[in-house]
């Protein structure tokens, strides 16, 4: 099954009609390796893209080359599909692992907001979703110490993995290296490393990449001040 | 002193705190006043080369300018780049 009728079915219910036409909107799919480009800054895409399978970010760079990751995606996320009414895309959107991707035809997403407008308020929903992430990061991004940032990120990864039956039992794989993760949270790879052995030495963490083991929950929840409101987990017509 | 004289730079070793355990560092002083705080390095620490990290700057060096700490190979690229970085601030 397509992973974002997953995703999407944690929030609304949708009918068989509706799961069929998400099941024909992927077209093809695109396989690429880890650190590739989906689409860049400045592309205008005819198609959108929904993470079968990986983990994808959206990512701006600077002037001196220097990038920042302003979302992490993973299965089920339809990271692009922005694309289709934005029209010329003002990020990129990378791989940064091996992805199995979905292309979703944007003539496609045209004949769904025509004639179906509940799957039109899902794909509202999960661009929302999307809205919802961006402004919990900056509230992390800039306001908490480096330490609930990473806390921050691992607590709400977890959950979204779970969501879509990717983690179980506090345990899930971060496949980002240490770059990715100081691209992510706008450190340095120095400090990224520093907090990594800090929620290692106190009992926190498990983590030897890409496999991270969540052995005590509730203390990261209060290092991140994590509330998962804003993942909009809860199940309710839309 | 004559404002086109260069700035001297001068570093002083101090023992610093890092996470439970103490490193060598140095405090980076321009014409006296405090600029600049090294911490030693290693390759594991910076997944990349080891050196000295700028932990903490101040005036021209501080983070308000210097969005990306720099990670200096040996202590004498210290004085070029905090030099360099008054020079812009003055700019």
């Amino acid at each position: 099954m397509n992973p974002f009728i997953l995703k999407m079915e944690r929030r609304d219910s949708l009918s068989a009609e509706e799961r069929a036409v998400l099941e024909e909107a992927v077209a093809r799919v695109r396989v690429l390796g880890p650190h590739e480009d989906v689409v860049r800054e400045g592309d205008r895409p005819t198609d959108s893209t929904l993470v079968l399978d990986g983990v994808t970010c959206r990512y701006n760079l600077l002037g001196d080359g220097k990038r920042q990751i302003t979302a992490i995606h993973v299965t089920g996320d339809f990271v692009d599909l922005h694309s289709f009414p934005l029209k010329v895309m003002d990020h990129g959107v990378a791989t940064l692992t091996t992805c199995r991707l979905g292309v979703v035809p944007h003539a496609r997403l045209k004949a769904i907001t025509e004639q179906f407008p509940h799957l039109t308020r899902v794909l509202w929903l999960s661009t929302l979703m999307d809205g919802s992430m961006h402004r919990q990061w900056i509230v992390s991004m800039g306001r908490m110490p480096a330490l609930g940032q990473l806390a921050h990120l691992l607590c709400e990864l977890y959950l979204r993995l779970e969501a879509v039956n990717e983690a179980s039992e506090l345990r899930f794989k971060l496949p980002l290296t240490q770059t990715d993760l100081a691209d992510t949270l706008g450190l340095t790879p120095v400090h990224v490393n520093r907090i990594v052995q800090e929620l290692r030495q106190s009992g926190v963490v498990v983590w030897r990449t890409p496999d991270v083991q969540i052995l005590d929950w509730d203390r990261l929840v209060r290092l991140a001040e994590f509330d998962p409101r804003y993942l909009h987990l809860h199940h309710e017509p839309r | 002193m004559n404002p086109a004289d260069p700035p001297e730079i001068a570093l002083e070793a101090r023992e610093i705190l890092n996470d439970g355990s103490r490193r060598i560092g140095y405090l980076v002083f321009c014409d006296g006043a405090l600029a600049a705080v090294l911490i030693e390095v290693t390759e594991e620490d910076t997944g990349a080369i080891p050196g000295w990290y700028l932990e903490a700057g101040f005036g021209p060096c501080s983070s308000l300018r210097v969005v990306d700490p720099p990670i200096f190979p040996t202590l004498e690229d210290v004085a070029p780049w905090v030099v360099a970085q008054i020079e812009q601030a003055m700019n």
